[in-house]
């Protein structure tokens, strides 16, 4: 509602020597001022704008520096993105990244700290959460190097590598962002052949805390057949992770999930927790989503994608894709999947370096599945997360 | 579209489905628009249910040349039978004036509290801002910085990707 008397007749010109925020000329030399606006009303110019741009406004000047930052305004503004999760093309090692806001339907370009980045000659895991990235590489030396990121602030935090950490073959990053405190805890599971052993692996898991500022170990176990792949999620405190046989010949139970309780509060007996993916031949993606574990993977090479979420110790199906999203993913096919809060997003490639030309998402709150076009993002790196932008969200 | 309305334009009469509501611009400028129309902004609605019968309802904060082109896009607005695609075409047609002329139709909008010109004229203002850096910001909308010495350190230091 209009607060503020203004001028009957605007068309009068002003005195030009007063010096004033916000104009813009009018052709007949009349001065139009967005200082008239009320703040509500700049308000909801301001809520009109994609992510990026609002953060570059925040410092345009007081006046929208405090709009930006009020309490009001972040809520009008988190109260649809919070759902709505970005995704995230990314490259890391030298490619700018891409970021799709399902908000505002639009792709922009994300610029991650790439200075952070140059020391990677490898990314080995990565993980998101709510508004958090992170990311564990080796560097050139073969330094272990790990980062925590707000890729929209770019702040970015490095954290001391977990012992003997720097020699690991395998390893899966997680990371669980809490809503109701500003930290946030990385797990990293790796596996690797200790050294003068023939056969098998040694699987640790190391947790960090941002609170404490430390790692733990929470278990190191040797595992004559499995060792931990790409794939793992802490949801309501509770660590999953893949397991592969890679020996397995008939290819049954060659993946299987496992979790531990990272509160140490149950016993933690790996194996025993173990549970098949529903598919045996199948390899899957891990997803955090409101705090259940869900699994992504094709049905079969030929039948599209499914959806599954973990009760207890069980898959429930809860979707599969339309018929005509994932034709024929073929033998060499890839399928890439994350997802948070109630978005999921899959793509896929048939192996030969072409990836599909869309993106599909699948609500979980309503059911619904749909497609957009990748067309306007640059075919490069198809390593892509999730992410909910938060700008308070400090590493 | 100005008239001097009779007096007993705004009474309907049984047989006459559209009652024509009067407005005044701050300029002195008369206009009708159909009741339909004229329900698109709140504050008429709020107006037009308090029983101004009659009289034009004055609208000091709008001129007559303003005031002109929102009745042309509430009526547009209500009509019935436009399909989503050519409206949003006039939509985009209609916006596309200068920018002193937006700005106006957003106070415009804003005090008659019309939601759909309201939602089309920020996104407008929004799309000259999107893809500036700050400091072209600053300079379309001829902004001087006005952050105390302090301030711009802190925003600096929080933001310091947005200045480059």
């Amino acid at each position: 509602m209009e607060g503020e008397t203004l001028p009957a007749d605007q068309d009068v010109p002003r005195d030009d020597n007063k010096p004033r925020e916000c104009e813009c000329n009018a052709e007949d030399g009349s001065l139009v001022s967005m200082d008239w606006f009320p703040d509500d009303l700049l308000e909801q110019i301001l809520a009109c704008l994609p992510f990026a741009d609002l953060v570059r406004a925040g410092v345009v000047c007081t006046r929208w520096r405090r709009i930006i930052n009020s309490e009001t305004f972040r809520k009008k503004l988190l109260h649809g993105v919070s759902h709505r999760p970005w995704f995230v093309l990314h490259g890391f090692l030298g490619q700018p990244a891409c970021a799709y806001d399902p908000v505002h339907n639009v792709w922009c370009e994300l610029k991650l700290p790439r200075f952070e980045f140059s020391l990677y000659s490898s990314i080995l895991g990565f993980a998101s959460s709510t508004g958090l990235i992170c990311v564990y590489g080796k560097s050139e030396g073969g330094i272990g190097q790990l980062c925590v990121c707000n890729p929209l602030t770019r702040i970015c935090r490095h954290i001391a590598p977990a012992p003997s950490v720097e020699s690991q073959l395998f390893a899966t990053l997680a990371i669980s962002v809490s809503r109701t405190t500003p930290s946030y805890r990385v797990s990293l599971v790796t596996s690797k052949i200790p050294p003068g052993i023939q056969v098998g692996y040694e699987l640790s898991i190391h947790l960090y805390d941002s609170e404490t500022r430390m790692w733990k170990t929470c278990m190191t176990e040797y595992m004559r057949i499995w060792r931990c792949c790409n794939e793992s999620a802490i949801c309501d405190g509770v660590l999953y992770f893949l397991i592969i046989s890679p020996s397995t010949a008939s290819r049954e139970n060659r993946y299987g999930l496992v979790m531990y309780d990272l509160s140490g509060r149950c016993s933690n007996d790996l194996l025993a927790s173990f549970v098949p993916v529903p598919r045996p031949h199948g390899y899957g993606r891990l997803m955090n989503m409101k705090e259940k574990l869900v699994l992504v993977m094709d049905i079969d090479r030929y039948n599209g994608v499914g959806i599954w979420v973990l009760n207890g110790r069980e898959w429930r199906e809860i979707a599969r894709s339309p018929d005509d999203y994932f034709p024929g993913l073929g033998s060499n096919a890839w399928l890439r999947s994350c997802g948070l809060n109630d978005l999921i997003y899959i793509w896929s490639g048939d192996g030969h370096d072409h990836p599909s030309p869309y993106i599909a998402t699948f609500d979980m709150n309503q059911k619904q599945w749909s497609r957009n076009n990748l067309a306007t993002v640059p075919s490069q790196d198809y390593k892509g997360f999730c992410f909910e932008p938060q700008l308070d969200i400090v590493p | 579209m100005s008239s001097s309305p009779p007096p007993s334009s705004a009474a309907a009469s049984p047989s006459c489905p559209k009652k024509m509501i009067a407005l005044r611009s701050s300029d002195g400028e008369t206009f009708e628009i159909e009741e339909a129309a004229a329900l698109q902004s709140k504050t008429l609605e709020n107006m037009i249910d308090e029983d101004c019968a009659g009289t034009p309802i004055p609208l000091p904060n709008v001129t007559g040349k303003i005031l002109a082109k929102v009745v042309e896009f509430c009526s547009k607005h209500a009509e019935p039978g436009v399909d989503d695609e050519s409206l949003r075409a006039w939509d985009a047609e209609f916006v596309n004036v200068e920018q002193a002329t937006v700005f106006d139709y957003i106070l415009a909008a804003n005090f008659l509290e019309i939601p759909t010109l309201l939602n089309l004229t920020c996104n407008v203002v929004a799309d000259m801002i999107r893809g500036k850096t700050p400091d072209e910001i600053r300079k379309f909308f001829n902004i001087k910085s006005i952050f105390s010495p302090e301030e711009e350190e802190e925003v600096r230091r929080e933001n310091h990707w947005a200045f480059e």
